[in-house]
């Protein structure tokens, strides 16, 4: 029996399989960080506030970003092609 | 004689009786300095539902407490004042395409009569029927309000400051944005084509 020949991984597949990671779980990480908000980003935040004699409700804003789902299945959707991008750079036998 | 003398006494406490009425009714100043007053808008599309509030509320409304039928006046909204959570969607609300908010300042509702009436514990309820004015199109509306009255209040409100009555008013209504003119029939995957709109304010009335 002949042993097979090593096999060396090409720096790009490794490069882009990190990038995928690093895209899918920072912007998770990020996500969650800002409220796990399931609508699109918010430039500002409201606060609901009720007027102690009139009763009447209303809102103040505090101005603070929170990241929308449509930035986190951008980067999730980039660390995907990334990761589909890493198999086109094949293995070389050495 | 006496028939003479009973018509004029009945004339003049009827006189004064009108009077008397007259002078309950109140004339209720909605410009707040405390930015309580709000409209909010709620437009709810299958692709996006957007929602937002609006701060810049004046107006005065004459409203008498044991005639609420006599209710009259204006309520202005600022259209810059429309505030959304993202700048990107305010800027284009705002914007020529939607709001015109530049050629078309305001949102006014002018109330001409009051029916229904239904008298409750601080107030009533009742039909509203007015002039509704948005990016320059005026159309006749019939919404439900409630007329909250809260006698004496002003200087609690105010810490103090000013001694009077608050009268607060909610209602919510839905309009239909292609009657407006805002992009007829266009964007209704995003942009929903009725507008929920909910209004609570506060009107004070001083004490002379």
């Amino acid at each position: 029996m002949t042993d097979l020949p090593p096999i060396k991984s090409s720096p790009f597949r490794l490069i882009l399989r990190i990038l995928a990671l690093i895209l899918i779980l920072a912007s998770t990480v990020f996500w969650i960080s800002t409220g796990s908000h399931a609508g699109f980003s918010k430039d500002r935040v409201e606060i609901p506030q009720v007027d102690p004699i009139t009763q009447i409700e209303y809102v103040d804003y505090e101005e603070r970003f929170v990241l929308g789902v449509e930035y986190l299945a951008l980067a999730c959707g980039l660390g995907v092609t990334s990761f589909g991008l890493s198999f086109a750079f094949r293995r070389k036998a050495k | 004689m006496q028939t003479v003398k009973t018509l004029l006494l009945t004339c003049a406490s009827l006189c004064a009786g009108s009077l008397s009425l007259q002078a309950e009714a109140k004339t209720y100043d909605f410009e707040d300095p405390k930015g309580v007053n709000n409209v909010s808008f709620l437009l709810d599309a299958p692709l996006e539902s957007i929602s937002g509030n609006a701060k810049g509320v004046s107006g005065i409304v004459s409203f008498d407490s044991t005639n609420p039928n006599a209710v009259s006046g204006t309520i202005t909204i600022e259209t810059t004042s429309l505030t959304a959570t993202n700048n990107k969607l305010q800027e284009h609300m705002l914007g020529k395409g939607w709001l015109d908010a530049s050629n078309h300042p305001t949102i006014t509702f002018v109330a001409k009569s009051v029916s229904k009436v239904e008298e409750f514990k601080d107030g009533f309820k009742a039909q509203l029927t007015g002039d509704f004015t948005l990016k320059g199109v005026t159309k006749e509306l019939t919404v439900p309000v409630t007329f909250t009255y809260l006698p004496g209040m002003l200087g609690k409100r105010s810490n103090g400051a000013m001694e009077g009555d608050l009268l607060v008013l909610r209602s919510t209504f839905t309009i239909n944005r292609s009657d407006y003119g805002i992009k007829p029939g266009q964007n209704s995957d995003k942009v929903a084509e009725e507008i929920e709109l909910r209004l609570a304010i506060a009107g004070a009335a001083p004490d002379a």
